[in-house]
């Protein structure tokens, strides 16, 4: 069965993954929004979406080699990559899947996820304003009207996303301090 | 360096681990078995941290066998030995203070009663 859908938000992502995996389905690929699942016993696995490297530090491919076995060491199974993202599951009969287990580890991740956000999210800007000064100077000669919606919609969505992950981020601070 | 490092519980143990040279499951391993299972680090969190203490200079990488498909593992420096001693110090002076300040405390509600 294939699904689709755009998420911008990894918990809400991880939360519809482990409800159809309750379903009796489990998200076996991923590409461009295009979730294929496979069926499986209800609840036979529980997801975790992760993005173990920082944008900008290291070498991505190497990183995320050393990472994957480590996730496997612990009996966890990888599902797929997504640029900087990996998805994990692990089998629910061999006990509880959390990848982060203290604040401070939570904290860093989801500071990683914000870089990646305001980076994609800036460049994503840059051409939106460079096909709104060609559609301005050409008149729509060029530039389709629906396209450039689309790319004023993704940058609006960006903005979401950097905003509800500052809030997270600042949630997880409180939690430190108290 | 630093005077006062507080270590997070994660890093304590992790620190604790790389005493012998351990690798990364190793890690996880034996913080489950010291803790009795209560603290299970998130392979997420120590590949985080693994990271962290690299980069201070407090654990190094002690062997990698690529031939034979080994583990990395690392071992903690000089450096690291000195955090570590210096953090068994500090908790050591919490639980002394906590105990005493405790007991007094009761000794003192009893001569009320």
């Amino acid at each position: 069965m294939r699904k689709i859908r755009f998420y911008f938000d990894k918990d809400k992502e991880e939360k519809w993954l482990n409800d159809m995996c309750q379903r009796g389905w489990a998200m076996a690929k991923f590409f461009v929004g295009i979730y294929t699942f496979k069926p499986c016993q209800p609840g036979e696995y529980v997801y975790r979406i992760d993005m173990p490297a920082e944008i900008g530090k290291g070498k991505l491919k190497e990183k995320r080699e050393q990472y994957i076995e480590l996730v496997e060491e612990t009996g966890a199974e990888h599902v797929c990559d997504w640029f900087w993202w990996s998805i994990f599951r692990k089998e629910a009969s061999k006990g509880a899947f959390e990848l982060y287990t203290d604040c401070e580890s939570q904290l860093a991740l989801y500071k990683r996820i914000r870089k990646l956000f305001i980076w994609v999210g800036c460049f994503e800007v840059f051409l939106t304003a460079n096909n709104t000064l060609l559609f301005i100077k050409d008149a729509g000669d060029k530039v389709d009207v629906a396209l450039l919606c689309i790319m004023y919609l993704i940058v609006m969505v960006f903005i979401v996303g950097i905003v509800k992950t500052t809030w997270k981020i600042k949630k997880i601070k409180q939690q430190i301090i108290s | 360096m630093e005077k006062h490092i507080v270590l997070t519980e994660s890093m304590y143990y992790i620190l604790l681990s790389v005493l012998n040279p351990n690798h990364g499951y190793g890690i996880i391993q034996k913080t489950l078995e010291m803790t009795e299972e209560r603290v299970e680090i998130g392979a997420g969190t120590l590949y985080g941290a693994i990271n962290t203490l690299l980069d201070k200079g407090w654990i190094e990488l002690y062997s990698e066998d690529k031939a034979s498909r080994k583990k990395k593992q690392y071992v903690i420096t000089a450096e690291g030995r000195i955090i570590l001693e210096r953090e068994i110090s500090r908790l050591e002076e919490l639980l002394r203070n906590g105990k005493r300040e405790m007991q007094q405390q009761e000794g003192e509600s009893h001569e009320e009663d």
